[in-house]
């Protein structure tokens, strides 16, 4: 066990869905950057890639809740 | 007739085009610096902003993985997907042997958040593959 492990700060528990939407806005942003050139442009493609990564997610989440166990 | 110019212009175009390559060392010593540390091959072809966007990002989303104690995977355990996860890791450049210099040593699997961690390491990685790769292209005068 390293110093790293012990300390408590460092060590940071997520649920789900705040996990989900920082892992979205993360990848969108780099998308966006890469994948379009004009500013505009690329706000409008990361909003895009951002909604897209959490509403299907949403969805796939719901579409799982009503399938039995 | 056109088909005779067509075929002239493209005679003429492959010369240039390939004339207008920088030379194979300058590409490869762009895309090791960019693999390297996220965003430093765009910063020496002078996109400065892409460049601390990308470092940013990248730089983020690897500390929060291992803020969650993401798990790093070894190429030892005879796992095809652990030595895929382990290259995926190692794409991110020198913050995996960086974090492990500091004193990290691999993750807590037992961690609640430990596979949304190992999640956000390796997609740093790949981040940064696209990253080189849009590198490699600007260089190649395929992107502005």
């Amino acid at each position: 066990m390293t110093q790293w492990e012990n300390d408590s700060i460092i060590a940071m528990a997520l649920t789900h869905f705040p996990a989900l939407v920082i892992f979205s806005f993360l990848v969108s942003v780099v998308f966006g950057v890469l994948g379009k050139e004009a500013p505009r442009e690329r706000l409008v493609y990361a909003a895009k890639v951002f909604g897209a990564f959490v509403g299907t997610a949403l969805v796939l989440g719901w579409l799982m809740y009503f399938i039995p166990r | 007739m056109a088909g005779k110019v067509v075929q002239e212009d493209t005679a003429n175009a492959k010369p240039k085009a390939a004339a207008s390559h920088p030379p194979i060392i300058t590409l490869v010593r762009l895309c090791v610096a960019a693999w390297l540390v996220p965003g430093l091959g765009h910063l020496m072809l002078g996109r400065k902003w892409r460049a601390l966007i990308l470092f940013a990002t990248i730089g983020v989303m690897f500390v929060l993985g291992l803020a969650m104690q993401g798990q790093f995977f070894s190429t030892s355990s005879g796992s095809y997907l652990q030595t895929l996860g382990y290259y995926g890791e190692l794409c991110v450049g020198l913050a995996m042997p960086g974090a492990r210099f500091f004193g990290y040593s691999g993750g807590d699997t037992f961690f609640v958040s430990s596979d949304f961690g190992t999640a956000y390491l390796v997609a740093a990685g790949m981040l940064n593959v696209l990253a080189v790769l849009d590198c490699y292209d600007i260089a190649m005068g395929r992107k502005s």
